[in-house]
C-alpha cells in the first residue's frame, strides 16, 4: 500500500518537474493571431530654427591634449607652450638667496601617436613669451619660418604613451638663456616633423602626468653644502595649438568640436504615429556636412549625441543614458549618421523629456576633425531623423 | 457541511494560487479564437476516452454527477503533454505539464435514513488553452536593404472555469444538478520581431488579454434498471468580456453546450460508456470576427470506452480502461480550415490509504490533431489524478 502511494506521489512529482517547451514553427502572418509586427520607416525634419550651436566650452588653455599634425588630412597643427617666470632669487628658509642654474630638463608628454609612422620628431622653437590664444596660424607660421629649431626631440618608437625629455647643461644652457626683457620666462613653439603625414597628441597644461615641464637644477648660495643643490619647476602658463583651418562662426550652421569647443542642439517633434508606435527599432540622426570632412585616420573624432532632462538651451545638461556616437569621416561629404534609437525610446517612454539632441565632439577640445553641418536654416541638408518603427499590433485578436 | 466549506476554501485558495496557464494543455491548435477547448475530465474518465465524464463525480462536466458522492472528496489532476507539431514551415517538439482539474465536493443534506440528498461541490478546471509559442522567419526590405526577420509570438495563459455546483438526489434512480460558472483567465501575449542586423533593436510588444464571463449549467442522471444509466447536461454562458490591459475591447459569445451520455453495465466486471457533446460555437463566430479573428464553428465530441475489472473480488484494483474520442475543433488556424482531434486512451487506478480513503487514477492518451493536409499534431498525454475522502 505504502509502495503504491509512494509510486503515485513520485509520478506526480516527476510530472510537475518537467520543463516546458512550447515553441512550434509558425507561418506568420497567416497562422498568427494579430498578424506580425508591421515595420515602417519614416523621416522627420528638425523643428525649424530650433537648432543652434554654441562655442566656448573648452578653451585653448583648458584642453586635455595638444594636437600636432603635419601634412595630414587634418591639415597643419602646431603647439605652443609658455612657462611662468623663473624667479631672480631662490626662496630658502624664509630668505631669498642667489642661485646659479646647473642644468635644465625639458619634458613633453606623448598622449597618443600614430604607430605606423616611425620616429616622429618634435621641433622646438623659441617663441615670444607673451603668446596666448590670439596667436594666429599665419603668425605662428611666420615665427617657425623665420627661426631655426632650438632642438629636436625624437619620439622613440617604443614610446606610445610616455614622456620624451632632454637635459641641457654646460654649453647647451646657452639655448635657454632668457633675455632680460622676457622677465625670466620661456615659451616654445612645437612643430611636428615626420617622414610621412601624421599627427600626435601631446599632454597639455591640465593633462595629469603628461603636462609639458621645465625643470631647473640650481645651486643656491648658502653656507651649508647639504642644501645647495635645489630644483625649481615653473608652471605652464599657456598651452595651446594653432591650426591652418579656420573655425566657422556662421550662426546658420551647426559646428561641433574645435577649440574653443562648440556644441550643438537640435530639437525634433515626434509625430503621433511614432509616439504611439509599438517599438522603435532604429532611429538615425542624419547630419549633412557643409564642408568636406578632414581629420586623422589613426585618431578618429566622434560626434557624441546625448539627450537632456530639461531643455535649457545651451545650458542644458546632457545625460549619459542612451548616449550615442558617430565616427566622423576624415574626408568626403557623406551624411553623418548617428544611431539614436535609445534616446528616442527614452522620449517615447517619458513625455516630459525634451525632444532634443545635444551634440558635442569626442574628445572635446582635442579632436583632429571639426565637423560643420547644415542647420534648419539652410536651403538643403537640414538635420533629420529617420525612424524605423512598428505599428501597434492587435494582440487581442482572438 | 463544514467539510464541504473547508474543501471549498481549499479549492478557492488553489484557484488563486494556480494561474490559468497551469490548467490546460498546450497546442498549436490553440492559437486562434479562445484557444484549444479544454476537457474538464478526471484521469478516471480520460482512461475511457472521456466517455464516463457525465457520470463521474471527479469530472466537472455535469453537476448531476456529484449526486453519487457519499462522503467528502477532494482531488486534483496533473497532465503531462509530449507532442510533435508540424506545419508547412517545419516541425516542433514540445512538452509541458498542466494541472487541469481541482475539485472538492461532499454531502450537504442527508435524510433521516442517512441517505445523501444534496451534494455540493466546487471545482476549478480549464476552459480553453492559449499557451503557445510560434516562431517564423521572413525577409524584409528596410531602408533599401534586404534583411532576414525572425518573428516570435508567445501566448501564456488561458481560460479557467470555476464551478459551484449542487446535485439533488430526487430518488435512488434520479438525480438532478445545477451549477453556476465563472469563466475567467488571462493570456499574456508577446510579439517579438528581430531584424538580423545589429543596427536594429528588437521590436517587442506585450499585452495582457483578460477574460471574464459567467454561466449556468444543469444536468440530470437517471438509472434505468440495474444496468443502464443515462445522463444529460446543458450549459449556457453569458458573453465573455475581453479586455486588453484593463481596457475593454469587446465581448465573445460563448456556446450553448448540450450533451448526453450512456453507461451500461454489460457484466459484473465490464462497464461500457459513451457520450455526445455539442457546443454551439457558431454563435461566437460574429463576435470573434468583430475582434479580428477568423470566426468559429460548432464542435461535436463523441467518446466511447470500457472498463474491465481485472480482479473479480475488488473491482477498484487495477481495472483496465480503454477508450477513444473524436472531436471537431471550433477555431480554425487558417481561413476555411476545419480542425479535428481524435484520440485513444488506456487507464487504470486503485485505492490507497486507511480504508481506501485515497484513490489514484492514471490515463495515457495518444491524440492526433489536424487541420487540412499541412497542419498536424500528435501528442501523448499522461494524466495522473489523486483524490482523498477524509470520511467514508
Amino acid at each position: 500500500m505504502t509502495r503504491t502511494l509512494l509510486t503515485v506521489l513520485l509520478a506526480v512529482l516527476a510530472l510537475g518537474g518537467c520543463r516546458e517547451r512550447l515553441t512550434v514553427p509558425g507561418q506568420c502572418p497567416d497562422q498568427c493571431p494579430g498578424g506580425t509586427l508591421v515595420i515602417r520607416d519614416t523621416v522627420i525634419d528638425a523643428i525649424a530654427s530650433a537648432d543652434s550651436s554654441f562655442s566656448g566650452y573648452v578653451g585653448y588653455n583648458d584642453v586635455a591634449g595638444m594636437l600636432l599634425a603635419q601634412g595630414s588630412t587634418a591639415g597643419e597643427i602646431h603647439a605652443v607652450v609658455a612657462f611662468d617666470s623663473l624667479p631672480e632669487t631662490f626662496p630658502f628658509a624664509g630668505q631669498e638667496v642667489a642661485y646659479t642654474v646647473d642644468s635644465v630638463v625639458i619634458s613633453l608628454g606623448i598622449v597618443s601617436r600614430d604607430t605606423l609612422v616611425k620616429q616622429p620628431r618634435l621641433l622646438l622653437y623659441r617663441f615670444p613669451v607673451d603668446l596666448d590664444s590670439t596667436l594666429s596660424f599665419s603668425g605662428a607660421q611666420s615665427l617657425f619660418d623665420a627661426g631655426v629649431p632650438m632642438d629636436t626631440f625624437v619620439v622613440p618608437d617604443t614610446v606610445l604613451l610616455g614622456r620624451v625629455s632632454k637635459t641641457y647643461l654646460g654649453d647647451d644652457l646657452e639655448k635657454l638663456v632668457i633675455p632680460p626683457d622676457d622677465r625670466g620666462r620661456l615659451a616654445f613653439g612645437i612643430r611636428l616633423d615626420a617622414d610621412s603625414p601624421t599627427g600626435l597628441r601631446l599632454g597639455a597644461r591640465l593633462t595629469e602626468g603628461f603636462a609639458p615641464s621645465l625643470l631647473y637644477h640650481v645651486t643656491i648660495d648658502v653656507p651649508d653644502s647639504l642644501f645647495r643643490k635645489q630644483f625649481y619647476s615653473p608652471d605652464v602658463r599657456y598651452a595651446g595649438m594653432i591650426r591652418d583651418t579656420e573655425q566657422v562662426a556662421d550662426p546658420d550652421l551647426l559646428v561641433v568640436g574645435g577649440v574653443p569647443a562648440s556644441r550643438a542642439i537640435i530639437r525634433f517633434a515626434l509625430p503621433p504615429a511614432i509616439e504611439e508606435a509599438g517599438s522603435v527599432l532604429r532611429a538615425t540622426l542624419e547630419l549633412t556636412p557643409s564642408r568636406p570632412y578632414y581629420g586623422l585616420e589613426s585618431d578618429g573624432t566622434l560626434v557624441d549625441v546625448r539627450g537632456v532632462v530639461v531643455d535649457l538651451g545651451y545650458k542644458s545638461v546632457p545625460i549619459g543614458t542612451g548616449a550615442s556616437a558617430a565616427l566622423v569621416p576624415t574626408s568626403g561629404e557623406a551624411v553623418l549618421q548617428a544611431e539614436v534609437a535609445s534616446i528616442v525610446n527614452i522620449w517615447r517612454a517619458e513625455r516630459l523629456v525634451p525632444r532634443l539632441f545635444y551634440l558635442s565632439a569626442g574628445p572635446e577640445g582635442q579632436a583632429f576633425a571639426e565637423p560643420v553641418f547644415y542647420s534648419t536654416r539652410s536651403a538643403t541638408g537640414r538635420p533629420r531623423l529617420r525612424i524605423t518603427y512598428t505599428v501597434p499590433a492587435r494582440l487581442e485578436t482572438p | 457541511m463544514r467539510g464541504v466549506l473547508t474543501a471549498g476554501l481549499l479549492v478557492t485558495a488553489l484557484t488563486t494560487l494556480l494561474p490559468a496557464p497551469g490548467l490546460t494543455q498546450t497546442s498549436q491548435f490553440g492559437v486562434r479564437g479562445l484557444g484549444l477547448p479544454a476537457r474538464p475530465y478526471s484521469a478516471y474518465a480520460l482512461g475511457l476516452g472521456g466517455a464516463l465524464a457525465l457520470f463521474d463525480n471527479e469530472s466537472a462536466l455535469s453537476p448531476a454527477s456529484l449526486g453519487s458522492l457519499r462522503g467528502l472528496q477532494a482531488g486534483g489532476m496533473a497532465t503531462s503533454n509530449w507532442r510533435t507539431s508540424r506545419s508547412p514551415t517545419g516541425e516542433g517538439i514540445g512538452r509541458d505539464t498542466r494541472y487541469p482539474l481541482v475539485q472538492a465536493a461532499g454531502p450537504i443534506i442527508t435524510d433521516e435514513f442517512g441517505v445523501v440528498r444534496l451534494v455540493g461541490g466546487v471545482s476549478l478546471s480549464g476552459y480553453s488553452d492559449r499557451n503557445f509559442t510560434l516562431a517564423s522567419s521572413d525577409s524584409l526590405t528596410i531602408r533599401g536593404t534586404r534583411y532576414e526577420v525572425l518573428d516570435t509570438l508567445v501566448s501564456l495563459g488561458g481560460l479557467a472555469d470555476v464551478r459551484l455546483a449542487a446535485a439533488w438526489n430526487l430518488s435512488p434512480d434520479l438525480t438532478v444538478g445545477a451549477g453556476v460558472h465563472l469563466v475567467t483567465g488571462s493570456a499574456t501575449m508577446r510579439a517579438v520581431r528581430i531584424v538580423s542586423s545589429p543596427l536594429y533593436q528588437r521590436a517587442a510588444e506585450q499585452a495582457e488579454i483578460s477574460y471574464l464571463g459567467y454561466g449556468a449549467s444543469a444536468g440530470v442522471q437517471a438509472q434505468l434498471g440495474s444496468r443502464l444509466s443515462l445522463s444529460g447536461v446543458a450549459r449556457l454562458d453569458a458573453p465573455l468580456r475581453v479586455e486588453r490591459d484593463t481596457l475593454r475591447v469587446g465581448t465573445i459569445d460563448l456556446p450553448l453546450l448540450l450533451g448526453g451520455g450512456i453507461r451500461y453495465a454489460a457484466h459484473s466486471r465490464l462497464r461500457l460508456a459513451g457520450h455526445l457533446l455539442h457546443r454551439g460555437w457558431t454563435k461566437a463566430s460574429a463576435s470573434i470576427e468583430e475582434l479580428g479573428g477568423l470566426g468559429a464553428r460548432n464542435s461535436m465530441e463523441a467518446a466511447g470506452g470500457l472498463e474491465w475489472a481485472t480482479s473479480s473480488g475488488n473491482v477498484t484494483r487495477w481495472p483496465l480502461r480503454l477508450g477513444a474520442h473524436s472531436a471537431t475543433l471550433p477555431f480554425a488556424i487558417q481561413v476555411g480550415g476545419e480542425g479535428r482531434e481524435t484520440g485513444v486512451s488506456v487507464g487504470t487506478g486503485g485505492l490507497f490509504g486507511l480504508g481506501g480513503r485515497g484513490s489514484f487514477n492514471v490515463a495515457l492518451a495518444r491524440v492526433w490533431r489536424s487541420e487540412g493536409a499541412t497542419l498536424k499534431e500528435s501528442a501523448f498525454l499522461l494524466s495522473v489524478g489523486l483524490s482523498v475522502r477524509p470520511t467514508n
